[in-house]
């Protein structure tokens, strides 16, 4: 049951050690994207040590993590469902005796593990020059709580891109659904600014929504600036919300796959 | 050129009717665009909540960054956004469809899908830097935005050079999509003002990847900030650019085996 999404795993593994030229501009990619926030911070606290409560160097190691953990929990499966909805090759996969869902879950993990190495090994490179102005904490076993929360976080992320992608069983275009998605978790998960940053009122409505979870959380608990009952309550959040867009996904996947028309069946 | 503009003008029209007969998704993808933009427009207002002035710029300087970043942007992506299909045409080999036409590959490659959205972008952009530049705190003259206008040219030559390296690089490997991607995202670099980087990086702007002469030198002239000397400079590195870029292109050329060879 469970080898046949191994598989698949494993084959997406090697298919970016085959494409690893793409995988690294990738990589590259995202990185170039965040690198511009850390400047711009630090160019805002000029002379000043703390702002909103956040020290300079906590603000610049959370800038330092956001790659990695972006490219490690984050999820753009929508990218591919949307074009193999497109050109009917999702038919295949109606066809083969595998979950659809469960191969693009297996697929997208195999890409991001590879991506996670690549971005680890250039963070590393990156940490010998701008380890003065990094602070890390000591080890501690509150740490293990990025695991649960990691979890968490990824199921979000993918179920999040799933919705996006099978959406395209309904409409010929979903350009304009990644635009939302795209600025929901840039404002919402805390690319540009930890969440802190945002008035109360706001942070205390971001608590109730999985976003925190995709990004600053898993930061934030590696980073222990989460107590451990902030970190609980953010995953009972985010197993209600996984249970509401499994029914979510679902939904859409069988009458997606029913209404779906093409050439050849 | 009377030529070029027809054709042009004619790839207008096809984009026209597409974006006509799928009017729900084209009103919805701009709104995404409009989002994103606004989006960043009140990220820079909200960085004043902090500090007063940035990397020595007002509210409204920092906005004019940022507005003539999209504006630079969106005429790249006004003229050359044929570079999105190209290597899918290299990898199907209708590439060579395009060699054979009586029109030089590079024109066509480039602009061979136009965007009306894009288009219809630049209205707003022109429209705020218009407002931004009336609430700017220093005096415009009418010289300062010729001189301005001229440097948005050049940065749209500049930014036509990297996306013929970007066409060649595509023949060379039969995959552009992360590579206009870097660039583009390189761009974003140039968004806000560049004293905010370290000066190496600022180096590294300027004379590597020119995105400091894209983007800031433009802006700086205009209030009166930069030198005789960074005027010429983005001159000769617009020339230099051209000249690289051109014979990237024709070895690149040269190397393309086509579908049927």
């Amino acid at each position: 049951m469970i080898k046949k999404y191994f598989t698949t795993f494993s084959t997406t593994l090697s298919e970016t050690y085959t494409y690893r030229a793409q995988t690294l501009v990738w990589v590259l990619n995202s990185i170039a994207w965040v690198a511009v926030f850390p400047f711009v911070w630090l160019t805002v606290y000029g002379q000043r040590e703390s702002i909103a409560g956040f020290e300079r160097a906590a603000l610049f190691t959370y800038f330092f993590l956001v790659p990695t953990i972006d490219i490690f929990i984050n999820s753009w499966v929508y990218e591919s469902m949307q074009h193999m909805i497109k050109d009917g090759s999702v038919v295949n996969y109606v066809q083969k005796p595998i979950n659809y869902i469960g191969y693009m879950f297996s697929r997208a993990r195999g890409w991001q593990t590879s991506q996670t190495v690549i971005t680890i090994l250039i963070s590393g490179v990156l940490y010998l020059f701008l380890h003065p102005y990094l602070a890390f904490p000591a080890p501690n076993w509150q740490l293990l709580w990025f695991i649960p929360v990691a979890a968490v976080g990824i199921m979000v992320a993918f179920l999040f891109g799933t919705i996006i992608g099978l959406i395209s069983f309904f409409t010929t275009e979903g350009g304009w659904l990644k635009h939302f998605w795209w600025m929901l978790t840039t404002i919402a998960s805390g690319y540009l600014i930890p969440i802190q940053f945002f008035p109360s009122g706001l942070q205390h409505i971001l608590s109730f929504t999985p976003f925190p979870l995709i990004l600053q959380t898993p930061i934030f608990t590696l980073l222990n600036r989460m107590s451990v009952s902030e970190i609980v309550f953010q995953l009972f959040v985010g197993l209600i919300w996984i249970i509401g867009l499994s029914v979510a996904v679902y939904a859409l996947w069988h009458n997606g796959s029913k209404r779906f028309d093409s050439i050849g069946i | 050129m009377k030529k070029y503009t027809r054709i042009w003008i004619q790839l207008l029209k096809n984009s026209f009717s597409s974006t006509l007969s799928n009017r729900i998704d084209s009103a919805s993808y701009f709104f995404g665009k409009l989002i994103r933009f606004g989006f960043f427009w009140l990220l820079i207002i909200s960085i004043f909540n902090f500090t007063e002035t940035f990397a020595g710029y007002s509210t409204y300087q920092v906005l004019f960054f940022f507005l003539t970043f999209n504006l630079i942007d969106i005429l790249g992506q006004i003229f050359f956004r044929g570079i999105y299909l190209f290597s899918s045409d290299v990898r199907k080999g209708n590439f060579d469809f395009t060699l054979t036409k009586p029109v030089p590959a590079l024109f066509l490659t480039m602009s061979r899908l136009i965007d009306l959205l894009d288009i219809i972008f630049i209205l707003p952009i022109v429209g705020l830097l218009v407002y931004a530049g009336i609430q700017l705190p220093v005096t415009i003259t009418i010289g300062a935005i010729l001189v301005y206008l001229f440097l948005v040219l050049l940065a749209t030559v500049l930014s036509f050079t990297f996306h013929v390296i970007i066409a060649a690089a595509t023949i060379w490997s039969f995959e552009n999509e992360n590579f206009i991607w870097l660039y583009r995202e390189a761009m974003t670099l140039g968004r806000l003002p560049p004293d905010i980087f370290p000066v190496l990086l600022q180096y590294i702007l300027t004379y590597g990847i020119p995105i400091i002469v894209m983007i800031a030198y433009p802006v700086n002239a205009l209030f009166g900030l930069l030198s005789v000397g960074d005027m010429l400079f983005a001159g000769v590195i617009t020339l230099l650019f051209i000249a690289v870029s051109l014979v990237l292109w024709k070895i690149a050329l040269r190397s393309y085996s086509s579908a049927s060879s």
